[in-house]
C-alpha cells in the first residue's frame, strides 16, 4: 500500500504546485496586458482565452490535491456529533458515493473527449487546436478523485479537520 | 416528471448528502448527474454535464477569484496585516471599549485587502483576543467584535464571493464589488457606535485600559509606515473599478502586483511566503470553482423540467409584492445560512431568485448586496456558522459555544438592521455603483 500511497500523495501534490504556478502566471499576464495596452503597445496574443483555459486547467489538476488535505468544504455538523463506530460507517458512505460519482463523470467526460475527436471538433478562438485536448482535464481529474475518495476509506477518521471556507 | 417531484428529490438529496458529510462539490456533482440522467436524456445528459463542467470552469469573469484571494494571501503571508493592526492600536485611545473599536478598524481595514473572512478572523483573534481578556474584557466584547468585522471581508472588495454572485446571477461584477462598500462601512459605523454605548453604560464589559505614554511621533509614524500606503492598494483596486479603467480581472490582478509591492518595500517578501499564497490560493479558489463545475448543469435541470418556472409561476400567482417577494428572498436565505455554506446557497437559489427578481423588477445590485449580507450572516448564525468555529479554534480553553454564540447575537441584529435599511433604501447599495464611470 505504501509503495502506491508515498507517489500518490506527491503526484497530487506535484499538480497542486502546477496549478500554483498557472495561477502565478494568470497574475502576471493580465497586469503585463494592461501596462502594453495603455502604452499603445501590441497586447499578449491570445491572453484572455489561454487564462480562461488555464484556469479550468488549475482547478481540475488541483482539486484532488484539495480532497487528498481535506480542503473541500463540507458540511459535518451531523458526522461531527456521531460516535465513532458511525462516523466511520459515514465517512465510508461518502467515500463509496463520492468515488462512484467521480467514476461516472470520469467515464462521460473520457467519452466526450473521445466522441469530440471522432468528430474532428476544432476550436478556432485566438489559437486554433483540436477540442478534444480541452477536454483532458477533467477525466484525468476524476480519476484520480475517484482513487482518492477510496485511498480515504482505508485511513483512520480524522478529528481536526480544517475548517474550510471563505 | 412532475417538477415538484423533481425539485424534491434534488434539493433532498443534496440535503442528505451534505449532511452525511460528502464534500459540497461532490455532493452537487452527484444529484446534477442523477439529474442529467432522468432530465436531460439518459447518456446524452450526462456527456452535456462533463461538456458544461469544463466550459463552467474555464470562464474570463471567475478570474479575480484568485486573484483576489491571492491578494489577501500575500498580505497574510508576509505579516503586512499583523504589523498594521499594531499600528492602529496606538492611534486609537481615549475611546471607551478601545481595543474592540480597534478590532472594527483592524479587521475593516484588512477586509478592504483581503476577501477571506476565516484568515481575517483568525488573524484579529489570534492578535486582538489575549490583550483584551488579558485586560478584563467581558468575552462578549472581545469575541463580539472580531467575529463581526472578521465577516465584512465578504462584503468589501476585493471579495471573491462578490465576483461568483456577480457571475453566477449575471449581476455586473465591477458594480457589485463597489456596491458593498457603503453598506460595509454602514457597518463598521454601527458596531464602533454599539461598542461605544456598550462600554458607556457598563464600563466592567471593557474596563479602561491605559496605553503607555507615547510621543506624537510614537504614536503616528507606525499608522503612516503600516496603515496609510495600504491606502494605495485600496486606492488600486477600488479606483480602477470606479474609473471604469480595469475590469475585476484586471483590478484583481494589479491588486496582487502592489500586494507583492508592498511586501517587497517592507523587505518582508520571500519565495517561501510567495509560494505559501500561492497554495493557500490554489486551495481556496480550487474549492469554489470545482464546485462550478455543477453550476451550469444544475440550473439547467431546474430549468428544463420545469422546476424554475413552476416555482416562479407559484410565487406570482398570490400577486406579491417586490418588496415582499425580497423579504421572502432574505428569510429563505437566513434559514440556508444557518445549516449551509455560501456557495451552496448561491447554486441552491440563483436559478429561481434572479428570474423571480427581474419579473418583479427588483434592482440586480440590492439582490446581489442582499446576497452578499445574508451569505455573511450566514457565516455567524449559530448553529453552524464557519466563523462560530473559527473563533473557538482561537479562542482559549474555557470558552464554550454558548457564550460564543451570546457574543455574536448584538453584532448579527445590527447585520440584520443594515439588510433592513437596504430593502427599505436600496440606494444605500445603488448609489455608489451609479458613480461609476463606464
Amino acid at each position: 500500500m505504501t509503495l502506491f500511497d508515498k507517489p500518490f500523495s506527491a503526484l497530487l501534490r506535484a499538480l497542486a504546485v502546477l496549478s500554483a504556478g498557472l495561477i502565478a502566471a494568470i497574475t502576471l499576464v493580465i497586469p503585463l496586458n494592461v501596462v502594453l495596452r495603455n502604452l499603445g503597445l501590441p497586447v499578449i496574443y491570445g491572453a484572455l482565452d489561454a487564462i480562461e483555459y488555464a484556469l479550468m486547467v488549475a482547478t481540475f489538476l488541483a482539486a484532488p490535491w484539495v480532497l487528498h488535505i481535506n480542503a473541500h468544504v463540507q458540511v459535518d455538523l451531523i458526522t461531527r456529533a456521531l460516535p465513532p463506530a458511525a462516523r466511520r460507517g459515514a465517512l465510508v458512505m461518502t467515500c463509496l458515493i463520492g468515488a462512484a460519482t467521480c467514476a461516472v463523470m470520469g467515464w462521460y467526460a473520457f467519452e466526450a473527449l473521445m466522441q469530440s475527436q471522432g468528430r474532428g471538433s476544432m476550436v478556432r478562438t485566438a489559437f486554433t487546436f483540436p477540442e478534444w485536448w480541452t477536454f483532458i482535464p477533467l477525466p484525468a481529474s476524476m480519476l484520480l478523485c475517484t482513487l482518492e475518495f477510496l485511498r480515504k476509506i482505508a485511513r483512520p477518521v480524522q478529528d481536526d479537520a480544517p475548517l474550510t471556507g471563505l | 416528471m412532475d417538477w415538484i417531484v423533481t425539485l424534491s428529490w434534488m434539493l433532498g438529496g443534496l440535503a442528505a448528502l451534505l449532511l452525511l458529510g460528502l464534500p459540497v462539490a461532490f455532493a452537487f456533482i452527484t444529484v446534477t448527474m442523477i439529474g442529467a440522467f432522468e432530465i436531460l436524456g439518459g447518456d446524452r445528459g450526462l456527456l452535456q454535464l462533463a461538456r458544461n463542467a469544463t466550459q463552467s470552469v474555464a470562464n474570463f469573469q471567475m478570474a479575480p477569484i484568485p486573484l483576489f484571494i491571492l491578494m489577501g494571501e500575500i498580505l497574510f503571508q508576509t505579516g503586512i496585516a499583523h504589523r498594521a493592526i499594531d499600528a492602529i492600536e496606538r492611534v486609537v485611545t481615549r475611546v471607551p471599549g478601545r481595543l474592540s473599536v480597534v478590532t472594527v478598524f483592524g479587521g475593516t481595514i484588512f477586509a478592504a485587502l483581503s476577501g477571506s473572512t476565516i484568515a481575517n478572523t483568525a488573524m484579529l483573534g489570534s492578535t486582538m483576543m489575549p490583550g483584551m481578556l488579558k485586560r478584563g474584557y467581558h468575552p462578549t466584547m472581545a469575541m463580539g467584535p472580531i467575529m463581526a468585522s472578521g465577516a465584512i471581508a465578504m462584503l468589501i472588495p476585493p471579495s471573491a464571493l462578490a465576483v461568483l454572485v456577480g457571475s453566477l446571477a449575471g449581476i455586473s461584477i465591477s458594480g457589485l464589488l463597489v456596491a458593498g462598500v457603503i453598506p460595509a462601512l454602514l457597518l463598521a459605523g454601527s458596531f464602533v457606535a454599539y461598542i461605544i454605548l456598550r462600554s458607556l453604560m457598563d464600563p466592567r464589559v471593557a474596563p479602561p485600559d491605559d496605553l503607555p505614554t507615547m510621543s506624537l511621533s510614537e504614536r503616528w509614524r507606525p499608522f503612516l509606515i503600516y496603515v496609510a500606503p495600504l491606502s494605495a492598494l485600496f486606492a488600486v483596486v477600488i479606483g480602477s473599478l470606479l474609473l471604469g479603467i480595469a475590469t475585476p480581472t484586471e483590478s484583481a490582478a494589479l491588486g496582487c502586483l502592489a500586494a507583492l509591492g508592498a511586501g517587497a518595500a517592507y523587505r518582508a517578501l520571500t519565495f517561501e511566503k510567495i509560494g505559501k499564497a500561492l497554495i493557500e490560493t490554489v486551495k481556496l479558489s480550487v474549492m469554489i470553482l470545482f464546485i462550478m463545475a455543477a453550476s451550469q448543469t444544475f440550473s439547467q435541470i431546474l430549468s428544463f423540467s420545469g422546476a424554475t418556472n413552476g416555482l416562479i409561476k407559484a410565487i406570482n400567482a398570490v400577486d406579491p409584492t417586490p418588496v415582499g417577494v425580497l423579504i421572502g428572498m432574505i428569510v429563505i436565505l437566513l434559514l440556508l445560512g444557518c445549516f449551509i455554506d455560501q456557495v451552496s446557497m448561491l447554486m441552491v437559489t440563483v436559478p429561481v431568485f434572479v428570474p423571480l427578481a427581474a419579473q418583479l423588477g427588483i434592482n440586480d445590485l440590492v439582490l446581489g448586496v442582499v446576497y452578499l449580507l445574508t451569505m455573511e450572516i450566514g457565516l455567524l448564525t449559530p448553529p453552524f456558522g464557519l466563523l462560530l468555529f473559527v473563533m473557538r479554534g482561537v479562542a482559549p480553553d474555557g470558552i464554550g459555544m454558548k457564550q460564543i454564540y451570546a457574543a455574536v447575537t448584538p453584532f448579527l441584529v445590527i447585520k440584520l438592521a443594515i439588510l433592513g435599511l437596504l430593502v427599505w433604501q436600496p440606494a444605500v447599495g445603488t448609489w455608489l455603483p451609479g458613480l461609476m464611470m463606464d
